[in-house]
């Protein structure tokens, strides 16, 4: 099920709310219950046969979580980290990446049959969630949680279970155990699902719409700008799709008393690839910063190692997203501009212009993106050549069609890929009057009455509707 | 300041709460309907509860593309979303590109290969030959007659920065004339004649990819100036011959279809009556149908549509006249036909009409000509349809799959 679907908005959501808060909220485990059940139809939708893997995947951690404890044997401690590393990865292995490695392995010449596997929806977030709490329960940062209902509501609940955010269980693990619901945290999260919602019914999608139709255009009749924007199309539709869904997730989680952490930081206004990372996706970054790049030794051994580090963690990250070429490709483009700008370019890219190091950062994550969209290795190179080479100079024409037939999506795209919405708080902030103080209190709650009504509109007359990141 | 953000955090939750509680509640009660009149669709079943939807996904995937078919208000709010691209003049609305008071049809835009479109014209003139060569066998005439749809009638009207398709137009009209000529076969052209008429907008539609029945009348008369030259085997009617008729009824074309009717409806269809009835009797498909060739709209209905002329597509349509006198006529192709034949029956004795994308007989269309014998044999497609050799661009062998002669 998606967040952005009349099962979801009009049935799904309203039934959970209802039942959650009849529950008195003394009755806590009682509660989570509710949502833990909830949270399992929820999964359910998309195919109950994966059902018993996400249960597994809870069974998994919760025993590995028991063996991880402080209170247990080093040597049982270290196993049970290892236990839970194998069965994850192996997981995730055979679900997301047996045909990968089978198919390239043929290619290689092996006589290799390629395991038809459907990738379960959210097997990459849900995996990476249980496996960062067993880590932390041997780390001593989390406390091992013996009640089974508790880690299965932390692995399963459904806001962030099939597209993320990636929430790490010392984030909620009091929450889980005692939140208060307060009416303030709930309209202010139905806030944020709203415009989430908005961002994905009314700009992600029709970038989707933009960015396909320029993909299946026939590249030898391609114009360079229509390449062009096909690309930022889809830059936008990446971002207003992704972090929709995270801004959903947040929202919902807060009308449930839970507070995630943010998973964006406005990307596009970034002046470096490494400032980018810090910006897009921050809970898988730091995801495999925390569990990866430090215990691999980080940036503390010297120059080599730093860089094997990284290019081991960037590997991992572009297959994290996929397992296809492309995606290992994409992470390789990232490590390279990371490292570039670590030990070569960093210090010149710093005293460049602002606009500039602006301009040279857009530039590396639109081509990354190609990478990202594209069928194959062939195709984005095919596409980049259309795109930095020139294409058909006659068909200029298509271009023009894509600028006016979204031309109010591109301007809310640029105009939403900015703090402006920040800028306007901290100012009617400063103003301090209580005209300001009343805009700044009741006008987010209209604009999202509004945008709850436009995002409807689009919902229910149908069309374009994917969520990108429920690949993964 | 405490107490507003309360009373606003509550005023929102409320009206959230009612408008997803109103959609719900709407939708329950909401009739289920199989068809969509203006998106020309069928809308999603409701699906059926199994084991295996369940497992793989696929029961709740149907469940939501019948819940937003059936959603409350889905007509009015899809007819809003319409309004608004309408209103923001996006170029494209449900594929359809509004310039002016004209709904034209949208064009993916396309590379057109020289090559290609010869090789297609060949084909097509093969096929179109052995019709002709069959016909000819028994000293009947044939007739490949194309006519101009909306989007080339009005070419001119597309902005520059959408495809028109004029180059497949031109490239597809040539190339066919061409293969047609170096085979012998006869061939009208209705695009040239409509310019030498002045172009006149009546002979196309404003909201519809059809003609009407003045651009029906002037192909009409063509097409007996080239079947017979002469004009002294068969009768022609001259427009003073018929008394027109301008219905009330908005033409609902199928642009504005497309629309869901957010288009003010001005144009209205027009009719030709002959002044002097021909009797006659109709079947279609075999089965006996009331004598008239106007499937005209009660007096309560709001629309009329293209329908309206011969009562839309049939698969085999026959009217008989009975004046053994006159010669007989086999017309067939897509729904360009379907204007023509209003009028065409009244120059013949009798009058078959085939449509091979839903003739459901059992013969080819080489042994539908070998039964019949008709005097005249004429295939009438637009520009759009021109080299297509599937369904009616098949040969003498070809079923409405398109099996070659």
């Amino acid at each position: 099920m998606v967040f952005s679907s009349v099962s979801f908005l009009v049935f799904f959501l309203p039934c959970l709310l209802a039942v959650y808060y009849l529950v008195p909220k003394r009755l806590r485990t009682l509660r989570n219950l509710v949502l833990l059940l909830f949270s399992l139809a929820f999964y359910a939708f998309g195919g109950a046969r994966y059902l018993a893997l996400l249960l597994a995947s809870v069974a998994i951690h919760y025993v590995c979580g028991l063996f991880a404890a402080p209170d247990r044997a080093a040597t049982v401690r270290r196993r049970a980290v290892a236990a839970a590393v194998v069965l994850d990865l192996a997981l995730l292995g055979w679900f997301k990446y047996a045909g990968f490695f089978a198919l390239t392995l043929r290619g290689l010449g092996l006589p290799l049959p390629v395991p038809q596997v459907v990738l379960p929806i959210g097997i990459s977030f849900f995996t990476f969630q249980g496996l960062s709490y067993v880590i932390d329960v041997s780390r001593g940062d989390a406390a091992c949680q013996r009640d089974l209902l508790r880690v299965a509501l932390y692995v399963t609940l459904f806001p962030q279970l099939v597209a993320g955010p990636i929430v790490r269980y010392t984030t909620v693990e009091r929450e889980i155990g005692a939140r208060d619901e307060t009416v303030e945290d709930f309209a202010s999260g139905l806030v944020r699902f709203l415009f989430g919602l908005a961002k994905k019914m009314l700009l992600a999608n029709a970038m989707g719409e933009a960015a396909d139709a320029v993909w299946a255009s026939d590249l030898s009749s391609l114009a360079a700008a229509t390449a062009w924007l096909g690309a930022l199309a889809y830059t936008f539709q990446i971002y207003f799709d992704f972090s929709a869904y995270s801004d959903m997730a947040i929202g919902l989680g807060r009308m449930f008393g839970f507070r995630f952490l943010e998973n964006f930081r406005y990307p596009y206004i970034a002046s470096s690839v490494t400032e980018f990372w810090r910006r897009w996706h921050i809970s898988l970054s730091s995801w495999f910063r925390d569990y990866l790049y430090i215990p691999l030794g980080g940036s503390r051994r010297g120059r080599a190692v730093q860089v094997r580090n990284l290019a081991v963690v960037w590997l991992l990250t572009g297959l994290w997203h996929g397992a296809a070429w492309t995606f290992v490709v994409w992470g390789a483009w990232f490590c390279l501009l990371l490292i570039g700008e670590k030990f070569v370019w960093g210090g010149l890219l710093a005293r460049l212009p602002a606009p500039l190091r602006h301009v040279y950062t857009m530039l590396a994550v639109v081509v990354s993106w190609v990478f990202f969209r594209a069928p194959s290795l062939g195709a984005a190179a095919a596409f980049l050549r259309v795109m930095f080479l020139g294409g058909a100079a006659s068909a200029g024409g298509e271009s023009v069609y894509y600028l006016l037939q979204y031309w109010p999506e591109w301007l809310l795209c640029l105009a939403a890929s900015l703090p402006l919405r920040d800028l306007l708080r901290d100012r009617l902030a400063r103003r301090g009057t209580p005209a300001a103080s009343a805009v700044l209190v009741a006008g987010p709650a209209l604009c999202a009455l509004v945008l709850l009504g436009a995002a409807y509109v689009k919902l229910v007359s149908g069309g374009f509707n994917p969520f990108i990141y429920f690949q993964f | 300041m405490e107490k507003f953000r309360r009373a606003v955090s509550l005023g929102l939750i409320a009206a959230v709460s009612l408008f997803l509680l109103a959609a719900l509640v709407l939708t329950l009660r909401a009739r289920s309907r199989d068809y969509s009149f203006y998106e020309n669709r069928m809308l999603a079943p409701r699906p059926v509860l199994t084991a295996a939807g369940m497992l793989d996904g696929s029961y709740f995937s149907a469940l939501e593309d019948w819940l937003i078919d059936h959603a409350a208000g889905h007509n009015a709010l899809s007819r809003l979303d319409v309004r608004a691209d309408l209103l923001l003049r996006r170029p494209r609305v449900n594929d359809v590109v509004a310039r002016g008071d004209l709904l034209l049809p949208w064009n993916d835009y396309e590379s057109v290969s020289e090559d290609a479109v010869s090789a297609a014209a060949a084909r097509m003139a093969d096929n179109l030959a052995s019709v002709d060569a069959l016909v000819s066998s028994y000293g009947g005439r044939f007739c490949y007659a194309a006519v101009p749809c909306q989007y080339a009638y009005y070419e001119d009207r597309y902005p520059a920065y959408l495809n028109s398709r004029a180059v497949y137009t031109r490239l597809s009209r040539a190339s066919l004339a061409a293969a047609l000529s170096a085979r012998g076969v006869a061939f009208l052209d209705m695009g040239p004649l409509f310019d030498s008429l002045g172009h006149p907008p009546e002979f196309s539609s404003s909201v519809d990819n059809h003609y009407g029945i003045l651009g029906a009348y002037e192909t009409y008369r063509a097409l007996l100036d080239v079947l017979d030259p002469g004009g002294a085997a068969i009768p022609r009617l001259a427009a003073e011959d018929f008394t027109a008729e301008t219905l009330p009824q908005p033409y609902l074309g199928s642009r504005m279809r497309k629309l869901l009717g957010a288009w003010p409806a001005e144009e209205r269809l027009t009719i030709l009556t002959p002044n002097e009835p021909v009797p006659f009797t109709r079947t279609d498909d075999g089965r006996p149908s009331p004598s008239v060739v106007y499937a005209l709209p009660g007096a309560d209905s709001a629309w009329v549509t293209y329908d309206l002329y011969m009562g839309g597509d049939s698969g085999n349509t026959v009217i008989d006249t009975q004046r053994p006198d006159l010669p007989t006529l086999l017309i067939y192709g897509d729904s360009f036909t379907n204007a023509v034949e209003c009028l065409a029956y009244l120059s013949f004795d009798q009058m078959h009409s085939l449509d091979l994308r839903n003739y459901s007989g059992e013969l080819t269309l080489g042994a539908y000509i070998e039964a019949y014998r008709p005097d005249y044999v004429v295939c009438l497609r637009d520009y759009e349809a021109l080299l297509l050799t599937a369904a009616n661009g098949v040969g003498v062998g070809g079923t409405k799959e398109g099996v070659s002669p």
